[in-house]
């Protein structure tokens, strides 16, 4: 009896425990999914310093919770910054890239800006990017 | 087709890195596989990467990780196997009792600090991709692990499976990792419940046939298997082969079922015959290839999937300070607390806390298998991977601290002398 009673304590509450912080948490509200690889297509014949930006560009987004940190194309240095709700805000000193994702709760769209911070006067170029792979499905597979 | 040259190379790198750090953490009085596990660790990104970024990529290109990753994972299905061969329910003998209240309770403690601790880590280190449940429960067994082989391993080096302490450790170990195995494939099954192929039903159909299958068929048809090796007097060629086809047929159909490859690899070991001849037989036929070398290929996959640049920043050392924080106060807390309660001193709880603390390399299987499903983000496994070696580390120390080798000794000598004078 004595036995059983000390399991109960040692064990069941502890269960009872994890079942109410299930329950309690699943009112959290993490930040949007948006890991993955990313599509860009910037406006045409945009120049920064004499170069061309790439009409193409691919973004390789890896996020932990509102932390992100972006590969463009196979640039040195990643962009990192931060989602905030919907805004995306990343940076490498060079490059900034500003975006909002599309307002349906797929996040598998965005639109934005992408400034070269190095060129002075040059009018950010208008992005519009859509996710072709998740990071939630290939960490899957 | 694998670059070989690249593939050799690697293997080559990896194992006299694991060799030499071995060797260096057995001298100051570590289990040799710590020092493989921060081999494997410094070769990743975090390390070789920052220190010499271009070596780093030319000898693990990304393209060359998929070999790798294949090699390791068979290694670890290996290991899973050899894990559940260890299992032997005589370690329960006569401390059933107290070592299923010490090992429940010290799965269960952990296992609710590390869910109160998803509520903190949700909004920070996760997204919309995975459900608070899952994430909850994974943080949860994640804290609960007790590594069985590295226990062990520990207990046979400062001659402790003769003491009270030590056999009572190893029978919890044992129900641990029993237990463990059974909620985390609960776990990945609820978490994988949407991706697999397979609908829900027949997964938790599968599953619990294969399960009945597995006992009430296979374990008794192998038995023949110990009878044909006492006849043939040693582990034949034919007969290793017949259980290795077993372990991948078995690993099959689980990663099929939706839960885990390592399931059916670790379910096949645990039903094995329980002979000590055959076991010892099958260990020294598989062990060492696996231990020597493909644990330390696992352990450099690992590091190589760390990632500590995301969220780079002071605020990650302190989230993985708060990981390990109540990583050991659930584990050894939680273990110390059931053994007390069960009866024993406070100095002997201490030592069953310790030693249940020990995390090792099973840990890094299981964060491997949240990092595949998707459930734990890269940056949160490398702060669930540096808590395994911390509290894999801690261990020794901690119970030289707690309980002196001299005591030690001096109670086991005093024991074998009151058994002989009572023979």
């Amino acid at each position: 009896m004595k036995s059983v009673l000390i399991y109960l304590i040692l064990v069941g509450l502890p269960v009872y425990g994890v079942y109410s912080i299930v329950r309690m948490g699943e009112k959290l509200t993490p930040p949007v999914s948006i890991g993955g690889v990313w599509r860009f297509e910037a406006a045409p014949d945009s120049v920064c310093g004499g170069h061309p930006f790439p009409d193409s560009l691919v973004a390789t987004v890896d996020q932990s919770g509102p932390n992100l940190r972006v590969q463009l194309n196979k640039l040195a240095n990643p962009l990192a910054g931060k989602l905030t709700g919907t805004n995306l805000d990343v940076t490498n000193g060079h490059l900034r890239l500003q975006a909002t994702l599309a307002a349906d709760t797929s996040a598998h769209a965005m639109t934005g800006s992408l400034s070269g911070l190095t060129c002075a006067g040059t009018l950010p170029v208008s992005v519009s990017g859509k996710r072709s792979h998740s990071a939630a499905g290939s960490r899957a597979h | 087709m694998p670059n070989l040259p690249t593939l050799i190379l690697q293997i080559a790198v990896i194992l006299t890195l694991a060799r030499a750090l071995g060797f260096l953490f057995r001298r100051i009085h570590q289990p040799q596989v710590v020092g493989e596990m921060v081999a494997g660790i410094l070769v990743g990104p975090s390390i070789l990467g920052s220190i010499a970024p271009h070596l780093s990529a030319q000898l693990f290109p990304p393209a060359s990780l998929g070999f790798l990753s294949a090699l390791s994972q068979i290694g670890v299905l290996a290991f899973m196997f050899v894990v559940g061969l260890e299992i032997n329910p005589r370690l329960l003998k006569g401390r059933g009792q107290s070592a299923v209240v010490i090992s429940h309770a010290s799965i269960v403690f952990p296992f609710f600090l590390g869910a109160s601790l998803a509520l903190y880590l949700y909004p920070r280190l996760s997204d919309t991709s995975v459900g608070f449940p899952g994430f909850a429960l994974f943080l949860g067994i994640a804290m609960s692990i007790t590594a069985f082989p590295v226990l062990a391993r520990i207990l046979r080096e400062r001659r402790l499976l003769r003491h009270p302490i030590g056999g009572l450790t190893i029978a919890c170990a044992a129900v641990d990792d029993v237990t463990g195995w059974c909620i985390l494939a609960g776990v990945v099954f609820l978490i994988r419940a949407s991706d697999t192929a397979l609908p829900v039903w027949m997964t938790l159909t599968g599953t619990i046939l294969f399960a009945l299958l597995t006992w009430f068929v296979v374990r008794p048809a192998l038995r023949s298997l110990e009878i044909v090796f006492r006849a043939r007097g040693r582990m034949t060629q034919n007969l290793l082969a017949l259980i290795l086809l077993l372990v991948f047929a078995a690993a099959w159909t689980t990663e099929y079922l939706g839960i885990h490859a390592l399931f059916g690899a670790f379910l096949v070991g645990a039903i094995m015959p329980k002979d000590p001849a055959f076991v010892k037989a099958l260990t020294e036929r598989t062990e060492d290839l696996v231990v020597v070398l493909f644990l330390p290929l696992f352990f450099a996959f690992t590091g190589l999937r760390m990632s500590v640049q995301v969220s780079s920043g002071s605020g990650i050392w302190l989230v993985t300070g708060i990981i390990i924080a109540v990583a050991v106060i659930g584990k050894l807390g939680g273990s110390m607390i059931a053994a007390r309660v069960t009866g024993m001193s406070w100095r002997e709880s201490g030592a069953v806390g310790i030693l249940m603390n020990t995390r090792g390399l099973v840990e890094l299987v299981v964060l491997n298998i949240g990092l595949d499903i998707g459930v734990i983000t890269p940056v949160l496994f490398s702060m669930m991977v540096i808590m395994a070696l911390v509290t894999t580390f801690m261990t020794t120390p901690l119970l030289a601290l707690v309980y002196p080798r001299r005591l030690l000794e001096s109670e086991i000598i005093a024991m074998e002398t009151a058994e002989k004078a009572a023979a």
